[in-house]
C-alpha cells in the first residue's frame, strides 16, 4: 500500500478505506502505534479530526490557534469545586502540537504501583526501559540547553539551589531549530519542537500508512464480540463541518482519541463498558501558575517556557514546572482589576511564573453531555487540596528566595504575599477549593488498564476486555496520575500495545 | 456593523463599561478598553460566530441584572465607575465560587481580547515569536 497524507480540502466525495490497523487520533498514542504498526509491515490507516498545521501555515493570531488547533476553541473545562480549565490539542499530531514538549519516563515507584496494586503484567522499570529508550531516540528528547532556557526559568533554579532543592533542566522532544521563541504551546513557528507530526506521522507515511485529516470517527464497527471498523464524518477545515463520510474496515482497532474523547466515543457508541469504568477514574494533573513580581526584568516570554523543574517534593506528588505564557494569558489569571491590574501587566517585562502540579487522587467522571460534547465533573479532594496549598507556598518559598518582591498565589483571600511569614499563612490555613485558581493539560485514567475485567476497561497491554481487537493506546489506560508530563509514556505504552499487536493479533498464525 | 445592531446600543452599553472598569482607559501607562475601541473589536471577531453574539448578549444582561440578586436595588449601568468597580472587585474576591469564576471568565474574556492587540504589546514590549537565541545575543554585544 503506498502511503500518503490526505486533507480535508483534498477529499471529495465518500471515503472507504480498508486497512489491517485503523488508528483513531494522531497524538502521542496514535502516531506512535500507527508507525510501529506500519513498520512491521502492517498497512496502517490513521484518523484525525483536526487539520495538519506547520511552520508555513500556522495562524498568525494567538487567537486563531485556539479557534483552530485546540477542541472547543481551548476552553474545556471540568466542573466541581473549583472548575479546571483543561485545553486539549485538535490537530494533526494532537495535543503533541501544543504542549510544551517536556518528555518524563514514567516515574518506577509509579511502574511498581502499577505492578503492585492492579498486578498489571509487564511494566516493571526495567520492562519499560527499551520503550522509553526507543522513544526518546525518535522525538529527539535531550535537555533544554542554558541557550534557550530563557530567564525566567533560570532565575527560579537559582531560588531553587539557594534552598537546596533537587533541580535542572527539562528534557525535551526539540531539535536545534528550536530557537527558544517562547509560544510552544501555540505550535512551534520554526517546527523546532518535535511533535507527532513531523516524526511519527512522516514515517509512517514513508512505510505505508495512509493518513486522512479532518476526519472525524463517529461509529465503531463491531460484529460477533470483535471490532470490525470504523465510520464517520469528514470535515470542512475552516467550518468544522461534516461534508462527506468515510468508513474504514480492519482487523485491530486502536482507539487513541485522548483521555477525554476514548471514552466519550465508547459512550456514544455504548461500548467496551460492561465494568461500568469508561469515563470514570479521570485523573488531570492539576496544576496552579505562581506568578512573580521582579525590580529587575525577567522577559519570561523569551526562552523555552517550560524548561527547568524542581522535584524535591516528588515524594509528596508534587513537581514544579517553568511555565510562562503570552500577555493575553497572563493578564487573565493574574489578580486585580482596574488599574492594580493593568499596572501589573505594564510590568510584564518584570514578571516570571512557574507551574505547581499535583499528582492528584481524586476521580472525576465524563459524561456525554449536549451537542456530543463532554461533560467532566471533576471535585477536588480535600487531600488534593491540601497538596495544591503546599505545592503553591513551595513555588512561593521559591520566588522569594529568588529575590521576588511580590508573589502572585491564585488564592483569592491572598491576591499577594511578600514574605516567608504569608507563606506560612499560607501552609497553615485549611484552604477550600473554591478559593484556588487551576489548570491542567494532562488528563488520564478514564478507561483504566488492570488485570481483571471486573474492574478496569482493557487488559494489561490495552485491549478492550470486551470488544476482541479494539485496543486503547493513550493516557486514559493508566490506572493512576503519572505525577509528570505523560507523553513520554503514552508514547512507550503505545510503542508496547504496537508491539503486542503484531505478535498476538497480526502475525501469520497468530490467534 | 451587523452584530452591534443585533445586540442594541444597551447592550453594548453594559459591555463597554464592564470593559472599562477591568482595563480602564486614559493613565500614563498605556491605553484601556475605550482608547482601542475593545468591544467593537471583540463583536467583530464574535460576528463570525451567530450563537456567541447571542451568548454575548446573555452575559451582559446577566451582569446588568446581577447588583438586583444582591439588593443593590439598581442596574449595573445606574452605578458610578467607582461603584461599578467596588462591585466587580467584591465578587473577584468572593468566597463564593459562583461569583468568583463569573468575574474571573469575564475578565479573563476581556483581558484575552485587550492583550491581543499589537498595539498593547509595543507598551508592554512584548515581542512575539522572538528567538531567544537572537536576543540573548544582541545583549552580549
Amino acid at each position: 500500500m503506498e502511503g500518503k497524507l490526505f486533507e480535508g480540502f483534498e477529499l471529495c466525495g465518500e471515503v472507504a478505506e480498508s486497512a489491517e490497523v485503523c488508528v483513531i487520533g494522531s497524538g502521542a498514542g496514535g502516531a506512535v502505534a500507527a508507525k510501529e504498526l506500519a513498520e512491521y509491515g502492517h498497512s496502517v490507516v490513521l484518523l484525525e479530526e483536526g487539520s495538519k498545521w506547520n511552520k508555513d501555515n500556522y495562524p498568525k493570531d494567538p487567537m486563531d490557534v485556539f479557534r483552530k488547533m485546540y477542541r472547543d476553541n481551548g476552553g474545556t473545562i471540568t466542573l466541581g469545586r473549583p472548575p479546571v480549565i483543561l485545553p486539549i490539542g485538535k490537530a494533526l499530531g494532537g495535543t503533541t502540537k501544543v504542549n510544551s514538549g517536556t518528555c518524563f519516563k514514567t516515574p518506577n515507584k509509579v511502574l511498581r504501583r502499577w505492578r503492585r496494586e492492579f498486578a498489571i503484567e509487564g511494566v516493571e522499570p526495567e520492562q519499560m526501559l527499551p520503550y522509553f529508550e526507543r522513544v526518546e531516540k525518535m522525538v529527539s528528547a535531550a535537555p533544554v540547553s542554558r541557550e534557550v532556557m530563557g530567564r525566567n526559568n533560570e532565575v527560579f533554579l537559582e531560588g531553587a539551589k539557594k534552598l537546596g532543592y533537587s533541580c535542572g533542566p527539562l528534557t525535551r522532544n526539540a531539535n536545534e531549530n528550536c530557537h527558544g521563541c517562547g509560544v510552544c504551546t501555540l505550535g512551534c513557528p520554526t517546527d523546532g519542537k518535535r511533535s507527532t507530526d513531523l516524526n511519527y506521522i512522516p514515517r509512517a507515511v514513508e512505510l505505508g500508512a495512509r493518513v486522512y485529516c479532518n476526519a472525524r470517527a463517529e461509529k465503531i464497527l463491531v460484529k460477533d464480540g470483535q471490532a470490525t471498523g470504523v465510520g464517520g464524518s469528514i470535515l470542512d477545515a475552516e467550518t468544522g463541518k461534516p461534508k462527506s463520510k468515510f468508513s474504514v474496515k480492519c482487523k485491530v482497532l486502536v482507539l487513541a482519541a485522548g483521555a477525554i474523547h476514548s471514552p466519550l466515543l465508547l459512550k456514544k457508541n455504548r461500548l467496551a463498558n460492561s465494568s461500568g469504568q469508561v469515563g470514570k477514574n479521570l485523573r488531570i494533573h492539576p496544576g496552579i501558575r505562581v506568578t512573580a513580581l521582579f525590580d529587575q526584568e525577567i522577559r519570561g516570554h523569551l526562552g523555552v517556557p517550560q524548561a527547568a523543574y524542581v522535584d524535591e517534593f516528588a515524594n509528596e506528588g508534587i513537581m514544579l514546572e517553568g511555565v510562562f505564557v503570552i500577555p493575553m494569558l497572563s493578564a487573565a489569571n493574574l489578580p486585580f482589576l482596574g488599574e492594580r491590574a493593568k499596572e501589573l501587566m505594564f510590568h510584564y517585562q518584570n514578571l516570571a511564573s512557574f507551574g505547581a502540579m499535583i499528582m492528584d487522587e481524586t476521580r472525576g467522571t465524563i459524561y456525554q453531555g449536549p451537542w456530543g460534547l463532554p461533560l467532566i465533573h471533576y471535585p477536588l479532594s480535600d487531600e488534593d487540596i491540601k497538596k495544591a496549598s503546599r505545592a503553591i507556598a513551595y513555588a512561593a518559598e521559591i520566588w522569594l528566595a529568588a529575590g521576588a518582591k511580590k508573589v502572585y498565589p491564585a488564592v483569592c483571600w491572598m491576591p499577594e504575599l511578600t514574605s516567608i511569614k504569608e507563606v506560612r499563612v499560607l501552609l497553615q490555613r485549611y484552604l477550600k477549593p473554591s478559593e484556588l485558581e487551576m489548570m491542567a493539560f494532562h488528563p488520564m485514567g478514564s478507561c483504566q488498564m488492570g488485570s481483571e475485567r471486573r474492574t478496569s476497561v482493557v487488559d494489561p497491554y490495552g485491549e478492550s476486555w470486551d470488544i476482541k481487537n479494539l485496543f486503547i493506546t493513550d493516557a486514559s489506560i493508566f490506572p493512576t496520575c503519572l505525577g509528570v508530563n505523560p507523553m513520554e509514556s503514552i508514547m512507550a505504552f503505545a510503542n508496547r500495545s504496537a508491539d503486542y499487536i503484531h505478535k498476538m493479533k497480526l502475525s501469520p498464525g497468530s490467534a | 456593523m451587523a452584530s452591534e445592531k443585533k445586540l442594541g446600543n444597551r447592550t453594548l452599553k453594559i459591555l463597554e463599561d464592564l470593559a472599562e472598569r477591568i482595563i480602564p482607559s486614559g493613565g500614563p501607562d498605556y491605553p484601556g478598553a475605550r482608547d482601542t475601541a475593545l468591544v467593537e473589536r471583540m463583536l467583530e471577531r464574535f460576528g463570525e460566530f451567530p450563537i456567541a453574539v447571542t451568548g454575548l448578549k446573555l452575559f451582559a444582561w446577566s451582569w446588568e441584572l446581577a447588583p438586583l440578586w444582591f439588593f443593590k436595588f439598581r442596574l449595573f449601568t445606574w452605578m458610578s465607575p467607582e461603584q461599578q468597580t467596588a462591585f466587580l472587585e467584591s465578587w473577584e474576591q468572593s468566597r463564593l465560587m459562583l461569583r468568583r469564576w463569573t468575574v474571573l471568565l469575564t475578565k479573563g474574556v476581556f483581558m484575552a481580547a485587550f492583550y491581543n492587540q499589537p498595539l498593547v504589546w509595543e507598551k508592554i514590549r512584548y515581542q512575539t515569536g522572538k528567538c531567544y537565541r537572537v536576543v540573548k545575543g544582541g545583549e552580549g554585544k
